[in-house]
């Protein structure tokens, strides 16, 4: 006779690899509704109770959330790309080209979607940013989270803007050349700002030199860019992202009720 | 008989300021030198002179031979890309112009039509002295010293900017 669907049922949940899984069962109960999240490593991350307003999708938009989306998938086709660019002078393009040719399986999806998220995420991160000006959110007791705001905004545009530099290309090149040469005119940092002279900046010991690593981009500039993008940069903005969603469920959402 | 005040003598210490409480000057003392310590060690990971900041560069030389004066057209401009200058000669006079834009530093092209330079990033427009007339370049393009070398070829310094009316006269 065939066993019945209730003691399949019980097979699969009823040993301890399940259990230590998955460690409260289905009551449709407050109580275990709240067991549930509290003891999930993933589900932790919610509030175990979320108000009507939290959820309610014209007030966030879910903008913040679009833009962590994005940075997963940004990590997650980047960590790919590595696989097949070098940050090499004599290779980087080639690298690109061959990705873009496809060369490799996927090559060509795996780059342009890693490009358009770079550009997606710049976007909703400063509609993101609108929206928490335009609800207001920034006020107390939320203004630490703004700071931790701006922060975000800064690496979110750095990581665009050293992810620009490593195809290599006229456009990227002269873009980091225009980039690099602004910020060689920074007051008190850069060799061409007000105060150069006074703290005797010149163009090899200021913040532009910091950055390229020489005195025009050449190979050291690749490199840094390379590593800044990949490992300094995400780092610190994953770091700052834990913060942010910590902050969250401590302020709570401000679109009450 | 004595009084009893170890509280009250102990509210005495805390009032009295660094100088009078023996405590709380080591406490700042030793806060002191802990985050000088870290400053100090951090100006070196960060500080102009740190971490960030080789001391040895691989980049082209500044100084260098571009060929025979014979080699250049008379009444032309040379492009020499790869080390960003322009030779220009007018008879027997040689003068040696930056490709670099005052603006932002992208790289201007020799327009031969119009007799100027011109940039491809934000539209400068420079005489063919260097003197900027258009285009948000706030000053001239540099001028570099030129000289002939021991063997007869034209070398140009791009670590020595001179003033316009500079020419080399051969
Ligand atoms: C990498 C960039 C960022 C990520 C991944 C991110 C993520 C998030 C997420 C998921 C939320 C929850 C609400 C929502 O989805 O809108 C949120 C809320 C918030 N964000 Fe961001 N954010 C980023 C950048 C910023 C910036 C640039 C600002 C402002 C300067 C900012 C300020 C805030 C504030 C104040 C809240 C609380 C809003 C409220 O309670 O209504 N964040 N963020
Ligand atoms: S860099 Fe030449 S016009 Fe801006």
């Amino acid at each position: 006779m065939l066993p019945n669907l209730k003691e399949i049922g019980d097979k699969i949940t009823q040993n301890d690899v399940w259990k230590s899984i998955f460690r409260h069962r289905y009551e449709d109960t407050s109580r275990n509704r709240m067991l549930q999240v509290l003891s999930n490593v993933w589900l932790h991350i919610h509030p175990t109770t979320v108000t009507k307003g939290n959820i309610n999708i014209s007030f966030t938009w879910c903008l913040g959330g679009l833009t962590f989306f994005v940075f997963l998938f940004e990590t997650l086709t980047g960590v790919l790309l590595m696989f097949y660019y070098t940050p090499d002078v004599n290779r980087a393009y080639a690298d690109m080209l061959d990705l873009s040719n496809n060369a490799i399986p996927l090559g060509r999806l795996l780059r342009n979607t890693h490009r358009w998220a770079g550009h997606a995420m710049v976007i909703t991160v400063c509609f993101h940013m609108l929206r928490v000006f335009l609800t207001g959110s920034y006020k107390a007791p939320r203004q630490f989270n703004w700071v931790v705001g701006v922060i975000l905004l800064v690496l979110t545009l750095l990581l665009s803007f050293t992810g620009y530099l490593l195809p290599w290309d006229q456009l990227g090149y002269w873009a980091i050349t225009v980039g690099t040469n602004m910020a060689g005119a920074t007051p008190f940092a850069g060799y061409q700002g007000p105060f150069a002279e006074l703290f005797g900046f010149t163009i090899d010991n200021d913040i532009r030199f910091g950055l390229l690593g020489g005195t025009s981009i050449q190979a050291p500039a690749l490199l840094r860019a390379y590593v800044w993008h990949c490992i300094g940069l995400p780092a610190m903005a994953g770091g700052l992202m834990m913060l942010h969603f910590w902050r969250i469920r401590k302020d709570g959402f401000s679109g009450q009720l | 008989m004595p009084q009893v005040t170890m509280g009250a003598e102990k509210k005495a210490e805390e009032v009295g300021g660094i100088w009078t409480s023996r405590r709380s000057f080591f406490t700042l003392a030793g806060w002191g030198i802990f985050l000088a310590t870290i400053g100090a060690y951090l100006w070196n990971l960060l500080g102009t002179t740190g971490f960030f900041f080789p001391k040895v560069l691989y980049e082209p030389s500044k100084r260098f031979a571009v060929g025979y004066p014979q080699d250049f057209p008379d009444h032309s401009v040379v492009t020499l890309k790869a080390r960003r200058v322009f030779v220009v000669r007018e008879g027997n006079a040689f003068q040696a112009i930056s490709m670099i834009c005052q603006h932002l530093g992208c790289a201007v092209h020799w327009t031969e039509e119009k007799g100027i330079f011109e940039c491809p990033c934000h539209g400068s427009k420079y005489y063919k002295d260097g003197v900027n007339f258009a285009g948000p370049a706030p000053r001239p393009l540099y001028h570099f010293h030129t000289s002939l070398s021991d063997d007869g070829k034209l070398v140009i310094d791009t670590s020595q900017i001179v003033e316009r009316e500079r020419k080399l006269v051969i």
